[in-house]
């Protein structure tokens, strides 16, 4: 998916004279990535292609005002993480859960309540097949909704954290505790795949 | 002694490689005395691990529907006629 620079420049040049083809050419190269963020952050088919559309319909707004500094890829990339979460806003929002219940917990004297094992050695068949893939992204799915999105946002789509918080709309403070509660959390429900008991 | 729950509080940092010099001394201490946070600090990278190839393995960038593309497209063409309708 990578596109030359020089070729990247004719093409910016081409979009910005608003010729046609190069409308079509941009789609065509970005959209399959594109769709597959929508996917990731809204896992639904539908809202994902709407997305998809959405964030193509800015795009073709804001090309005027690319700067050209950023790659086309990574501009476009953020354009759909934002389509993504405007669409994550318009859903009825349900009441969240609490996270507490999946973070460690700890002794007086600061041990953890639950001892450890270390399971890494088997991690990898949790990414063997497509059903145990399955499972880790259904684990994902479990966490509260304002954790999975940064948990998203940081380790998936690889924004840093001042960039998850200006999308995000919060503090980069509130972006890195979100981000270390949703790995603690997913780490508990990945763990209790190898027998390492819940905490209660 | 950092305390196991200082040490799970500073994984990030620590993965991040942001940790100040001292605190990172004291954590690599800790870690070597005890076995449960190494066996955490493991799991814990492996959960990040496992997250991301989970999420990019079986959702790569696909061939998108023709359809869409065509509606893509076709809602540009609307736009640049709605501008060209208030410049008039
Ligand atoms: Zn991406
Ligand atoms: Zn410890």
């Amino acid at each position: 998916m990578a596109v030359p620079l020089v070729q990247e420049a004719e093409l910016l040049a081409a979009l910005r004279a608003g010729q046609e083809v190069a409308f079509e050419t941009l789609v065509r190269t970005h959209s399959g990535q594109m769709l597959s963020v929508c996917r990731r952050i809204l896992r639904n088919e539908e809202e994902a292609k709407d997305a998809v559309q959405e964030a193509f319909v800015s795009a073709f707004r804001g090309i005027q005002t690319f700067a050209g500094t950023a790659r086309l890829g990574t501009w476009l990339h953020r354009i759909a993480v934002n389509a993504s979460l405007m669409k994550l806003r318009s859903r009825k929002r349900r009441p969240e859960e609490s996270i507490d219940d999946l973070l460690p917990g700890f002794q007086e004297d600061g041990h953890a309540r639950i001892q450890p094992r270390d399971w890494s050695p088997s991690a990898p068949q949790l990414v063997e097949t497509r059903e145990t893939r399955e499972f880790v992204r259904g684990c994902i799915d479990q966490l509260p909704e304002t954790y999975r999105v940064v948990l998203l946002l940081r380790d998936i789509e690889e924004l840093d954290t001042a960039e998850a918080a200006e999308v995000l709309g919060v503090s980069d403070g509130v972006v890195k505790v979100r981000l270390h509660r949703a790995r603690h959390a997913l780490r508990t429900l990945l763990a209790a795949r190898f027998g390492e008991r819940a905490s209660s | 002694m950092m305390s196991c729950r200082e040490v799970y509080g500073f994984l990030d940092e620590f993965l991040e490689s942001r940790l100040d010099d001292l605190t990172k001394v004291a954590f690599a201490a800790h870690l070597l005395l005890c076995p449960a946070c190494r066996n955490y600090l493991a799991t814990y990278r492996a959960t990040l691990l496992a997250a991301r190839e989970a999420e990019w393995a079986d959702c790569p960038p696909t061939e998108i529907p023709e359809e869409l593309i065509a509606a893509i497209l076709a809602s540009r063409t609307a736009a640049v006629q709605n501008a060209g309708d208030h410049q008039c």
